[in-house]
């Protein structure tokens, strides 16, 4: 391997800012676990887990255990809206990347920029737009379809149940998984297919016996990818499913949290966090073994130009209107519901309601120091986790790539075991510690800070991956030229490290600013964030005021957007 | 077998008009032939065998196989690449992975219509693969095999459904050099075995001399000269394809008197040196003398002749184990290469004469 003989230069500055950034990692990602596993098994449940008063017991598993009606709901209905995301997710996700990568479907660099919307924007505010638009009784589409149809009374559609729960989570998961296929399908050597065809291969054939199962490997992955992504989930079990009275996992920990009566429930939190963890550690295993056994299909490519796409013929007027139908729900509707709202208040569309536009939300608004506060927390809280934790993933990705060191394994699996630690779980395990630990962070961005930084997972499977292109020659140059470890770090390494860690950084940006979960578990008068504010303004019953803050929201994300159109991934297929 | 008629081809990108990546591209080959498309990198070989195939739908010009028009874009007949009776191997060989080699090499059988009985796949699979010498192979994973024996398994899938036309994309130039060489001798020797009519295209003259019956040598999209190897080395018509086909010193010159199919008197550039050649310009016509290095004769003693022999100083001499290239500085504009065998009497600045045999040299019009 490559990175042997720069070890040997691995002198003391080396070891210190390395092991530096190892520790700060363990702690960001292990202690917040290990908290978390010792809380489940501390007792009774009125004290907080590390009060002097607390034991050792195991009654938080036991009443988990017992609590029959507890198990018998939320294990199905979670396994039922996980189950159903994660199957709607994949179908729609794959045709549309088949769609966009590989067909004469007209424009596709446009459907691509419409594809990522739901990735920029917080999942609270696109629940507000779907439940504004398939709400059972003033729903734009209910009242729509009731209009068409010929009904009475409330729906047809109802948001608020298992379907409706599992659309919302399948529109928000698409985008994620539609980029992993994206790449895969990309990365597939067009002579593949053309060899099946020069074989004698109808089309269909081809798409049969050669794509369909070479894809195999690389589909399981964003698969399993996706269905760890859904068991945490949060906002949708909250803002949809508790309606829907359905008992989702992640809800469940908030709510032993914040129980409708009593005290919080650490210990019932934590035990069942305990549960989920174990599911989502085994899923990342399999994960890894998918992505591992993926790589066996790598083959040689010689320099190849993507063939001419497949002509859709008399498929195109369906595969139209499956897109449009898709991108109208997962980002034209919800948009112009919110926008509508912002200046009309909730009420369906029509001409009689344009006199009574008014920019009054949008005063109220600027008037509620909250709006401010929470502008500033969310860019600080965003920006300096996006900083931590790609300062810290390029770290981990140089003691994983470049040393020899014993315990670099350890960092690399706790690096990745970041993906499956929901953020419900984050925020409980924060709030314990420094509960128990009052050291004033409790209540300020400082909690979230910390808490946010915990996904560590991305930047250094980035930083890893950009590390293993950089030949160690080029290190070995600027040693061989006289400059020491630091010196080669700083001139050498991180210039060519620093295009794929900037990725890193937007992207962490981009999840630090949708974070909704975290910030509400710490919610204080003090650390509001943008997310938590359109959850209170919403739950108010402030339709106008939680439009007019999505509608800035999405004016925000719109130039990240349009800039998403020049990324290569959108590029290289179309030219 | 296969007949190529005015092929056409430009690639569309979103602004700028694109030059022609085939341009008026027409040969044909004969049955149970081997063509090889010779050039170098970007001129439209791979572009014009894709148009062969059918992955590529060519702008104008017709495609006939085995007498059947299979592409014709003024009567916009095109069939399909899946339904033309045709074998290619790929430059990057797109075994598929998720196959074994049997898997691989049985696969134009299994989808063919319609579909022969399990038995025969299996007889004419193992027969494909006893000709390329991988029937011992047939279980292994196709993610296990060198590269030579992907190369096999990549022959083996494209004859097995015993195809009219063979089309073969620089099959050779994924292998190191060494295996290169003797493959390049097996791939000569099964294709002559099976029969099959083959368009070959590469880059390597020595693979087009080896394999091919008759070359055609591209610049550009254009075939620029065409013919039977050995012509084609000893009569280039134009500097490219002298200097393409193998090492080649052209020195520049004018007719002096003569000419016209006859001995011309040729007067070198430079020192001035005169050469009898058989020529077809007249005199005062520009022109390039090509002479190949190993068509000369050096010599440390003034030889007997004087006519069509050059004197000179070796400038430098590059040892290449069987051979040794001579620079010889002899007053024309670059100093000519000679090779011939070491040779202790030749060193560096030493003088020497070489003797041009005019049989061998060409006279290009410039
Ligand atoms: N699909 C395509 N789109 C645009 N340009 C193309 C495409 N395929 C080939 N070209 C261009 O056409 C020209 C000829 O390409 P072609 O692949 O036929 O060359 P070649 O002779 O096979 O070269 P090589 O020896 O490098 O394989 C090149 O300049 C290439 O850039
Ligand atoms: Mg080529």
């Amino acid at each position: 391997m490559a990175a042997t003989s720069a070890t040997r230069s691995l002198g003391r500055p080396a070891i210190l800012v390395l092991s530096a950034a190892a520790i700060v990692a363990a702690y960001l990602v292990l202690v917040p676990l290990c908290v978390l596993l010792f809380s489940a098994f501390r007792g009774p449940p009125d004290y907080l887990p590390f009060e002097s008063q607390a034991r050792w017991s195991l009654e938080n598993l036991a009443a988990l255990y017992h609590n029959t009606a507890l198990l018998g709901r939320m294990l199905p209905d979670t396994l039922m809206s996980v189950a159903g995301t994660v199957i709607c997710t994949s179908v729609t996700a794959f045709a549309l990347a088949w769609l966009v990568e590989r067909t004469d479907m007209p424009g596709a660099r446009w459907a691509f920029v419409l594809i990522l919307f739901p990735l920029l924007i917080p999942v609270n505010i696109l629940a507000v737009a779907w439940i504004y638009l398939m709400g059972p009784n003033a729903g734009w589409l209910n009242v729509a379809l009731r209009a068409l149809l010929g009904l009475e009374g409330s729906g047809p559609i109802n948001i608020f149940s298992m379907g409706g729960l599992i659309l919302c989570q399948s529109l928000v998961l698409t985008p994620y998984v539609f980029l992993l296929l994206l790449a895969t399908l990309r990365s597939m050597n067009p002579a593949m297919e053309e060899a099946s065809a020069a074989s004698g291969a109808s089309q269909f054939t081809t798409f049969r016996r050669v794509t369909l199962p070479m894809l195999l490997p690389g589909i399981l992955a964003p698969v399993i990818l996706a269905t760890i992504i859904v068991l945490e989930q949060f906002e949708l079990p909250l803002m949809i499913g508790l309606p829907a009275r359905l008992n989702i996992f992640a809800y469940r920990i908030y709510y032993e949290l914040n129980p409708a009566d009593g005290l919080p429930n650490y210990g019932a939190a934590a035990a069942i966090s305990f549960v989920f963890l174990f599911v989502a550690v085994l899923l990342l295993f399999v994960y890894n073994r998918a992505v591992r056994h993926a790589d066996r299909f790598t083959t040689i490519t010689g320099k190849a130009y993507r063939q001419k796409q497949l002509k859709l013929g008399r498929w195109k007027l369906p595969a139209i209107l499956f897109l449009c139908g898709y991108l109208a729900l997962a980002a034209v509707l919800p948009a112009t519901v919110l926008v509508w709202t912002s200046f009309f208040g909730f009420t369906v569309p029509s001409l009689d309601a344009l006199p009574t536009y008014s920019a009054a939300a949008y005063r109220s608004l600027f008037s509620d120091h909250r709006f401010w506060l929470g502008l500033r927390n969310t860019l600080i809280v965003a920006s300096l986790s996006a900083l931590v934790v790609t300062v810290l993933g390029a770290a981990l990705g140089l003691i994983i790539t470049r040393t020899r060191l014993r315990w670099r394994g350890a960092v690399d699996v706790m690096s990745f075991l970041s993906i499956g630690i929901p953020s419900v779980i984050v925020g409980l395990a924060v709030m314990i510690i420094f509960l128990t630990v009052p050291i004033g962070v409790y209540g300020t961005i400082w909690i979230l800070l910390i808490a946010y930084s915990y996904r560590l997972a991305t930047t250094t499977r980035t930083a890893r991956a950009a590390l293993m292109q950089i030949h160690t020659e080029l290190e070995e140059a600027s040693t061989a030229s006289g400059a020491g470890w630091l010196t080669t770090q700083r001139r050498i390494v991180l210039p060519l490290l620093a295009p794929a860690m900037a990725s890193a950084f937007m992207l962490l940006f981009i999840i630090g600013a949708r974070e909704f979960t975290i910030p509400l578990v710490l919610a204080s008068d003090d650390n509001i964030v943008i997310s938590v504010l359109i959850w209170r303004l919403y739950q108010a019953g402030q339709s106008a005021e939680t439009a007019a803050l999505a509608t800035l929201v999405i004016l925000a994300v719109l130039p990240v957007l349009l800039l998403a159109r020049l990324l290569p991934i959108a590029r290289s297929s179309m030219d | 077998m296969l007949e190529v008629i005015e092929l056409c081809k430009t690639f569309q990108t979103a602004d700028r008009a694109q030059p022609r990546v085939v341009d008026n591209v027409s040969f044909s080959i004969p049955d149970g032939q081997c063509y090889a498309l010779l050039g170098p990198s970007g001129c439209g070989k791979t572009t014009t065998l894709r148009c062969v195939a059918g992955l590529e739908q060519a702008d104008s010009g017709i495609v006939r196989i085995g007498g059947a028009v299979v592409s014709d874009a003024a009567r916009a007949v095109f069939m399909p690449v899946h339904e033309r009776p045709i074998g290619m191997v790929f430059q990057s060989y797109a075994i598929w992975p998720h196959m074994d080699v049997f898997g691989n090499v049985s696969y134009p059988l299994t989808v063919s219509r319609p579909r022969p009985e399990k038995a025969e796949i299996r007889d004419r699979t193992m027969q494909a693969l006893t000709q390329v010498g991988m029937q011992d192979m047939a279980d292994r994973p196709a993610t296990r095999l060198s590269g030579g024996q992907q190369q096999r398994v990549a022959l083996a899938r494209a004859v097995v459904r015993q195809p009219k036309l063979l089309l073969l994309d620089e099959p050779l130039s994924n292998l190191d050099a060494r295996l290169r060489e003797t493959m390049r001798q097996e791939l000569s020797d099964m294709i002559a075995r099976i029969g099959v009519t083959a368009l070959y295209v590469t880059h390597d003259q020595a693979e087009a001399f080896a394999l091919a019956h008759r070359m055609g040598v591209m610049d550009r999209g254009r075939i620029v000269q065409e013919g039977d190897p050995r012509t084609l080395y000893a009569a280039p018509q134009s500097t490219f394809a002298a200097s393409f086909l193998g090492a080649a010193n052209i020195v520049a010159g004018c007719i002096e008197s003569g000419g016209g199919g006859g001995v011309a008197v040729v007067v070198l550039d430079g020192a001035g040196h005169r050469l009898a050649i058989v020529a077809a310009g007249k005199p005062g016509d520009a022109v390039d003398v090509v002479i190949r290095p190993e068509d000369v004769q050096l010599s440390a003693a003034k030889p007997e002749r004087d006519d069509n022999v050059l004197s000179g100083k070796i400038a430098r001499l590059t040892f290449l184990g069987s051979l040794v290239e001579y620079h010889i500085d002899c007053g024309t504009p670059h100093a000519v290469r000679v090779s011939g065998r070491a040779d202790p009497g030749l060193a560096p600045g030493g003088l020497v004469w070489i003797c041009i045999d005019p049989k061998r040299a060409a006279v290009l019009a410039r």
